[in-house]
């Protein structure tokens, strides 16, 4: 009886804004207001180190909670423009206040991460897509736990972190962190803190320095025997870098324990391989051309060429950006492997052309 | 291969009929390839010059807009519930016609062209607009975008050349029908929304056979869905919940679309069938270069002067060699670019129209009531 009642009102407003969406109206009042899309308000920003940043955000209407790990679509309007860009969810689940944290790190030549670190001012509005990415916890909460990070690949284990650590349980948990020096490292102070809070945790910190990490840095069954004699026994989250996710999935194999191990990357490992081949690039539903240097992705070139194809983490995992193959070949970036049949879906976020390529987009 | 073509060229006052030996291919602004190519350099330079500089402050002045024009609705329509006070209903009528006149003109057609897809914003995008029109946004696209401005006063092509009902031009057949021109002439201009909604039906395209009576039921179809959407929520649902006084809510939304179709018959009728703007023929268009097809968009094109505010009403379509020449950039820099046009345009010998409203309205009037007539 109510939700008919509702759904009647909702249906009568949909008639009186028609063609445009109640929202639209809705927004003059409070922008935040929507019942198809979901908009924060930047209320606080924290600086963790010169070059990155946790953003807090009140979610309005119609944000769902996520899972400590997971990360969310962020839009942001830069010199008139929305960008969309997947950051991790730093702060727990639900925070007494509504709000939710982010943590972003300015990457060199990053537009939007550099905007968000050093530009962003609270008050502004962003626009959030659902939380995504099984890089949770699950049923492991109160199993031993390893996690191992590197750089910004901290920022998801930071969630879990927090989230174990305001369930107030027994934390039965090893750290290894990884950052270029210890005054990039994010969260490293609070990781510390956490440590000597819980007798549990064990929090180990190696500064690489920058380029390829120190031969006694590197992740080998030696030094994880010494860091943590019984890495084999826990379950192990890994974020970070392709080399060290790389070093880690060689090691849990070995040891036949791969199902022990979860792994997210925080930046795809984009290499174009040999054979790259420029072309033009065909949006055949947009009806919009352009051309291709064989080595950038499909989703940048069709952004700069002004459309706003769908999509989600931006690395290829999420397959929210996925389109139809009509003709040509495209080459995944991560592995090199071509796509050239017709019908094909193709992820557009790691996928360039190869030679002349039309998409239904 | 050469032919003789017969052109009158119009001035202001008078009609000059002129005889002019050209070949088949050569352009009807007169300039040679060579020309033409230069010409159409620099429209491409003023065009990469704005794409290249567009950005927040254009954002802003369309997000400016969309709020006006959402709070201009919303006082308009709440003014006109008090509508059985004259004061309010004079005040709620004048801002409901200004709502619809900005959302269909700065707003609707604007974003439907795709001027503000480089934003990204999926709520002002071309492939997401439905604007405030009984026609549905994707027939308008075709009939505008696609045939309109591809074709643009190609007699045969452009549909928009009198909307296959009014004589514009001397080379368009004569019949008898033609006499009434000026009666139909100030009811499509009264119920506009309609004539443009039946447009892309191309009924009489189906008559000769060339297109599908079927397809031309399913856009009817989405017509009438759209169509009785927009009758249900101005003439039913407002003035219901009025309750006793619903007739002036009935009466001031009724005004308001009146206004608005007047107000865009004016403005569009004026882009383009002013005294002094060419229409062209297929064999003028035949192998048209890059160049050629900006030349015949300023010879096809008028521009009214007016007041700021004037422009921002007329959805920028005063200034409309610009928007002729540069469909999809954003309107807020038609202004900008209008001189520096002007001004190459005189450097190539291109003739730019650009006249005061009453001027330019007046021709059009007088064209009409002219073209009921044989000749």
């Amino acid at each position: 009886m109510f939700t008919t009642v509702l759904e009647r009102t909702a249906r009568f407003g949909a008639t009186l804004s028609s063609p445009l969406p109640v929202d639209a109206f809705a927004r003059l009042v409070d922008p935040l207001w929507s019942s198809t899309v979901c908009r924060a308000r930047v209320t606080r920003i924290m600086r963790e180190t010169p070059d990155s940043a946790s953003i807090v955000l009140r979610p309005g209407r119609g944000w769902e909670s996520h899972q400590a790990g997971q990360w969310i679509a962020v839009g942001v309007d830069i010199d008139g423009v929305r960008h969309r860009r997947p950051y991790s969810l730093t702060s727990v689940p639900v925070r007494a206040d509504g709000c939710i944290t982010i943590t972003v790190q300015a990457v060199p030549d990053g537009v939007v991460s550099n905007f968000l670190v050093h530009q962003l001012q609270v008050g502004e509005i962003v626009h959030l897509d659902p939380p995504n990415g099984d890089f949770t916890l699950g049923s492991h909460s109160s199993s031993p736990l390893l996690f191992i990070t590197g750089g910004s690949g901290v920022t998801p284990v930071m969630g879990m972190l927090r989230t174990l650590d305001a369930a107030d349980v027994a934390l039965d948990a090893v750290h290894l962190h990884y950052a270029a020096s210890p005054d990039q490292a994010i969260f490293a102070d609070e990781l510390r803190r956490l440590a000597v809070r819980h007798s549990g945790f064990g929090f180990k910190f190696g500064a690489t320095g920058t380029g390829p990490i120190p031969p006694e840095l590197a992740l080998t069954t030696r030094r994880l025997d010494a860091l943590c004699p019984d890495w084999s026994a826990r379950e192990t989250w890994i974020c970070g870098p392709a080399p060290l996710l790389a070093a880690a999935e060689a090691i849990w194999e070995s040891a036949g324990i791969s199902d022990q191990l979860h792994s997210e990357r925080f930046q795809p490992s984009l290499t174009a391989t040999n054979g790259t081949k420029a072309g033009i690039v065909q949006f055949l539903d947009s009806g919009v051309e352009t051309p291709g240097d064989g080595i950038r992705p499909l989703l940048e070139l069709a952004e700069e060429a002004g459309l706003s194809p769908k999509h989600g983490c931006r690395m290829g995992i999420c397959h929210t950006c996925v389109v139809r193959l009509n003709s040509g070949s495209v080459l995944d970036l991560r592995d090199g492997r071509i796509q050239s049949d017709e019908g094909d879906f193709v992820q557009i976020c790691v996928s360039a052309p190869c030679g002349d390529v039309s998409l239904e987009l | 291969m050469t032919s003789t073509l017969s052109v009158e060229r119009e001035t202001d006052h008078t009609i000059v009929p002129i005889t002019t030996l050209r070949t088949v291919h050569q352009h009807p602004s007169g300039l040679d390839a060579d020309e033409l190519e230069a010409f159409g350099k620099l429209m491409d330079d003023l065009r990469n010059e704005i794409i290249s500089n567009r950005g927040k402050a254009d954002a802003d002045y369309i997000h400016r807009v969309i709020a006006v024009q959402r709070r201009l609705e919303v006082a308009g329509r709440l003014a006109l519930f008090a509508g059985v006070f004259p004061p309010f209903w004079v005040a709620g009528a004048a801002m409901l016609s200004t709502a619809k006149i900005l959302e269909n003109m700065e707003i609707g057609h604007n974003v439907m062209h795709g001027q503000w897809d480089w934003m990204r914003d999926p709520e002002i995008h071309s492939s997401t607009w439905e604007w405030d029109n009984v026609c549905p946004s994707d027939q308008w696209k075709h009939s505008h975008n696609e045939i309109h401005h591809t074709w643009t006063n190609v007699i045969g092509r452009d549909r928009d050349v009198g909307y296959g009902i009014l004589r514009i031009d001397e080379r368009q057949p004569w019949s008898k029908v033609a006499l009434g021109q000026p009666v139909y002439a100030a009811v499509l201009a009264t119920l506009f929304q309609w004539g443009v909604a039946l447009h892309d039906v191309e009924i009489e395209e189906v008559m000769k056979g060339r297109k599908t009576k079927a397809d031309a039921k399913a856009q009817l179809a989405a017509i009438a869905k759209k169509g009785g959407r927009q009758l249900l929520k101005d003439y039913v649902l407002f003035p219901a919940m009025a309750g006793p006084f619903f007739l002036p809510v009935l009466v001031g939304n009724l005004t308001a679309n009146v206004v608005r179709n007047l107000w865009t018959f004016s403005i569009i009728f004026c882009g383009h069938f002013p005294d002094g703007v060419e229409r062209f023929t297929e064999e003028d268009v035949v192998d048209e270069s890059r160049g050629g097809w900006y030349a015949r968009q300023v010879l096809g094109s008028a521009n009214i002067e007016g007041s700021k505010v004037f422009h921002i009403l007329s959805g920028n379509l005063s200034h409309q060699i610009e928007h002729h020449l540069f469909p999809d950039l954003p309107s807020n820099r038609y202004g900008e670019l209008a001189p520096r046009v002007r001004a190459i345009c005189e450097q190539h010998g291109i003739p730019y129209n650009s006249r005061s409203f009453s001027r330019q309205f007046g021709s059009v009037i007088r064209r009409i009531a002219r073209r009921a007539l044989p000749g």
